[in-house]
């Protein structure tokens, strides 16, 4: 039984993090992260890029093979994630002296810590979608969107790997911070990187319904309040460290922020006839949304309660955290879609006038919004109710992955 | 103890979710109709070439081109380009290079990576020593394929998905036992019964995620089947007695506007606006009965033929080609039944009734009757014989590289002859199968349409608007006498007498073949039963 909950520990600096604890299990001191968490981290990253890529790729040029660098991009890091879980699931159920062994659960005759039972599960996923979707094609013809089935079995397969290293970390944090009898400045960046890849992946699986123009829909505050809370407060809660908010939505901008910058400046031809918009070059997905911002605010919500009785502080925070949520987001998104559809946004920072693609007909409609059902916040208050889900869930996975020990 | 508990309720468990998963998988659908094949003879700038197009089921889709090249020219390049009909030359990708296929002297072949449901040409570029110019092939773009999964992708995604529910699930349960367990401790009962517990309502919404993800797909396959499968236009067609006395007859053809105008008016094609095609519904009685008519049109729904042929009694399969604006072409289809009476003008409405009692008296001249018995043919020679001609199929079927269908002509006394040019063509073919569900209009050009073609190259030379009329055209296409130049270039016989059917068949099957051809000023009809392979 825990003593203190996961808030009274939050530091307000990533150096002063003091994760000492009396009741010492594990003697890992090492303040560095294994390398494997390491190797899943950059396989995520590799992933986000490939996705960036590979979208941007479809829009810019249309014909792809199995071979595209944005592919390969994508698979190394699934292929990373199965290395890792393969090691790991070969270490703990044959090294019987190891670390690994001791932390790890067991299914059937193998053992592996969670973290990569989780990322072989998404390697798994990430395999089966290539039948299934290659089936969709021969079916239905080639992809033209993203949200389709067989994606979202990829998309599944790439979350798990991605948050399958995000549970070897914690795994990793909570035995070193058990065993350390001063002070182990563990870095929480690798976790936040990885929660930021997180809510990249989110953000761009919904981007068919988070375009600027939709920046005023129903479905779009709908999508949003019931997904992003989720890595701003609870994988934030999982790093223990009182800013991991408003990095990982900063950390999120920053990749897509990136690509909107980077992408655009190398040529591109588009190969698919008819090309209504003639490109030169990478088309970039919209100017990221502002969820640094939420993040922010649902950060300055912890801060206070760090001291508090942990029944108390969950349940003011999960009251409140969908409050805060819904207002900033809503008030953030509504008005930075007007900016965004103003022709102040037309440069290279926020790049509006690139992020259309070779099949779409620029035109007035591209710089308007497309429906805007949600004018007033005060007749939406089912918002409220599904960021409220979104903050339970992340209480729980929070709670979860501050005690996981396997 | 407690690992074997966790066992047996994990198969229970198992069980269950098995269940669920086979109701969820989807059926297995079948059947498959339509065209699968482009073919034409073309003249690439100076060049004699047979274009193959062998289209892709779905679109988005990658449709493969060939082009043979009738002799060993000493070639540059080849290059491919589609071109929809409405973004033209602007909205299109620059060339792809066709390569030489190893093995097969003069053999090019490419990619078309076909986007939309809509009307493309594909402009096909030769460059040699001899100089350079090209061609251009109509592609209607149609997804014809009725979504089927084989029984062992069916099992290898089962498998994969079976797999993957076991494998979350024991995931899930082991986490929730062991996860936050310290290394040295075992899970209590309590955590146990907590981890079957929150299995238990995994098990709940997975299911709920995989009935969505089933609910999803089948959206996506109505979708597909209602907006994006491609299904020829229905027509209610009959036979009316329009003048009694006369006992002169008229086919009324009567189409869907909305559907009809879908890719722009309807254009003239070598000479006609709708060519039609009756023949009667294959059964065991060896009577054949066809009819190619070509319709005028009373308002933008209804088409009516004229003719004096009597019609026997019985079932019709009726196919109507039309080419349109956009460079679209298609086959409407219908049935007619005919009992003891013809239909009367009297179910008509007045308007239509008075254009048909003051029109009935004009005669499409070009339009041709065939009554007789099937002939007995063997699968690799057949003679259609008269006091006039006969018609030899020379055997060239699809085993043969050159894809064709090949008979030669003879006059009575069994010297080769030329015919005379029916509708500014050397010959019409008609295929069709036994049940019907598969239909070709061919001509020594190949089975697309000329009008088309035509349409194509004006459009991408600035002779022709990239738009299109609502119910009649705005683009002027050239006369067949016009055409007749350019169209006779493209008959592919060799010799006197020869005519030559570029066609590819979509199945092996036994097809009935309609050949016309006019001599002495009157259309002549030879009917054979070919046994051709895919």
């Amino acid at each position: 039984m825990q003593s203190k909950s996961d808030i009274s520990e939050i530091p307000d600096s990533p150096e002063k993090m003091n994760l000492d604890d009396s009741s010492a299990i594990d003697q890992n001191q090492n303040p560095k992260s294994p390398w494997y968490c390491h190797a899943i981290i950059i396989g995520s990253l590799s992933i986000i890029i490939g996705i960036l890529w590979d979208i941007s790729w479809h829009r810019s040029i249309g014909r792809d093979t199995f071979w595209t660098p944005a592919h390969i991009a994508i698979h190394i890091g699934g292929i990373i994630g199965g290395i890792v879980s393969g090691y790991l699931i070969l270490r703990s159920t044959f090294v019987k002296s190891s670390s690994e062994h001791l932390t790890s659960i067991p299914i059937g005759p193998l053992r592996a810590p969670t973290g990569a039972w989780i990322c072989l599960f998404g390697n798994m996923a990430m395999l089966a979608s290539a039948p299934f979707d290659d089936w969709w094609h021969n079916a239905y013809g080639l992809d033209v969107k993203i949200l389709s089935p067989p994606h979202m079995v990829l998309a599944l397969g790439m979350f798990c790997v991605v948050f399958g290293g995000l549970l070897l970390l914690a795994k990793d944090w909570n035995n070193s911070s058990l065993g350390a009898s001063k002070q182990i400045k563990k870095s929480p960046w690798l976790m936040i990187l990885g929660g930021g890849i997180l809510l990249a992946m989110a953000v761009t699986v919904l981007i068919e319904l988070s375009w600027p123009n939709q920046y005023r829909s129903k479905t779009f505050f709908i999508v949003s309040c019931a997904t992003y809370p989720f890595y701003l407060l609870g994988i934030a809660r999982a790093t223990k460290w009182r800013w991991a908010g408003t990095a990982i939505g900063g950390i999120y901008m920053l990749l897509v922020c990136l690509s909107v910058w980077i992408l655009p400046l190398f040529k591109a031809q588009p190969m698919l006839a008819p090309i209504n918009n003639p490109v030169d070059y990478f088309v970039p997905l919209p100017f990221p949304l502002l969820l640094i911002i939420p993040g922010f605010v649902l950060d300055l919500l912890r801060f206070p309660l760090e001291k508090a009785n942990p029944i108390l502080s969950n349940t003011i925070i999960v009251l409140l955290a969908p409050i805060l949520f819904t207002l900033t987001f809503y008030y953030t998104q509504y008005h930075f879609g007007s900016f965004l559809l103003s022709e102040s946004a037309r440069n290279w920072f926020f790049a509006t006038h690139k992020h259309w693609g070779y099949q779409e007909t620029i035109g007035p409609w591209s710089f308007r919004f497309w429906n805007s059902s949600v004018e007033d916040l005060g007749q939406h208050q089912y918002l409220f109710y599904y960021a409220f889900g979104s903050c339970l869930l992340a209480i729980f996975a929070g709670l979860w992955m501050g005690k996981i020990r396997r | 103890m407690n690992r074997m508990q966790l066992n047996i309720e994990s198969m229970k468990i198992l069980k269950t979710i098995l269940l669920c998963i086979i109701a969820l998988l989807p059926p297995v659908a079948k059947g498959h109709i339509g065209q699968k094949n482009i073919i034409q003879q073309a003249i690439i700038g100076i060049y004699p070439a047979r274009i193959t197009i062998k289209k892709p089921s779905v679109i988005p889709g990658v449709a493969r081109i060939f082009i043979r090249f009738e002799e060993d020219f000493e070639l540059e390049s080849v290059s491919v380009q589609p071109l929809q009909w409405s973004s033209g030359r602007e909205g299109s990708p620059p060339p792809d290079l066709a390569v030489p296929v190893k093995g097969e002297p003069g053999l090019y072949e490419s990619e078309l990576w076909i986007m939309t449901g809509s009307a493309y040409s594909i402009n096909i570029s030769a460059k040699g020593q001899e100089g350079e110019g090209s061609a251009y092939v109509p592609y209607s773009s149609i997804a014809t394929n009725t979504p089927t999964m084989s029984l062992p992708v069916q099992i290898l995604l089962f498998g994969f998905l079976i797999f993957l529910v076991v494998f979350l699930l024991a995931i899930v349960r082991q986490t929730v036992a062991f996860s936050t367990l310290t290394k040295d401790s075992t899970p209590s009962k309590g955590r146990i019964v907590s981890a079957n517990i929150v299995t238990f309502l995994f098990t709940g919404i997975i299911g709920y995620a995989l009935f969505f993800g089933k609910q999803w797909w089948d959206e996506e396959e109505d979708n597909y089947k209602n907006n994006r499968l491609f299904k020829p236009v229905q027509t209610t067609s009959d036979i009316y007695l329009v003048n009694k006395p006369q006992g002169r007859l008229g086919l009324r053809i009567q189409a869907p506007g909305d559907r009809l105008y879908r890719n722009g008016p309807i254009i003239s094609d070598h000479g006609k606006i709708m060519h039609a095609f009756i023949v009667n519904k294959h059964s065991d009685s060896s009577k054949i009965y066809a009819a190619h008519l070509h319709p005028s049109k009373f308002n933008r729904e209804v088409f009516w033929s004229f003719f004096d042929s009597v019609i026997p009694q019985g079932d019709y399969h009726l196919f109507a080609d039309i080419s349109q604006e956009t460079g679209f072409s298609q086959t409407l289809l219908g049935t007619i039944t005919i009992g003891q009476c013809y239909k009367s003008l009297d179910e008509l409405g007045e308007v239509e009734e008075a254009w048909v009692r003051k029109n009935f008296e004009s005669i499409d001249l070009d339009d041709s009757f065939f009554e007789s018995k099937a002939p007995e043919t063997s699968p690799s020679k057949a003679i259609w014989r008269n006091p006039e001609f006969s018609l030899e199929w020379t055997g060239k079927n699809t085993s043969d590289p050159s894809e064709q269908l090949t008979f030669q002509l003879r006059d009575s006394a069994g010297q080769p002859m030329n015919p005379e040019l029916y509708l500014g063509m050397s010959a019409h073919a008609v295929v069709v199968n036994k049940d019907g569900t598969v239909y070709t209009h061919l001509h020594p050009s190949g089975n697309i349409s000329m009008a088309a073609a035509q349409l194509a190259e004006l459009r991408d030379t600035g002779k022709a608007p990239r738009k299109t009329g609502i119910t009649e055209p705005i683009c002027e296409l050239p006369s067949v006498d016009e055409s007749i130049p350019t169209w006779s270039k493209l008959n592919a016989s060799s010799q006197t007498g020869e005519i030559v059917f570029p066609y590819l068949p979509p199945d092996g099957d036994v097809y009935r073949t309609f050949v016309q051809f006019k001599i002495g000023g009157s259309v002549k009809t030879a009917y054979f039963e070919l046994t051709l392979r895919e």
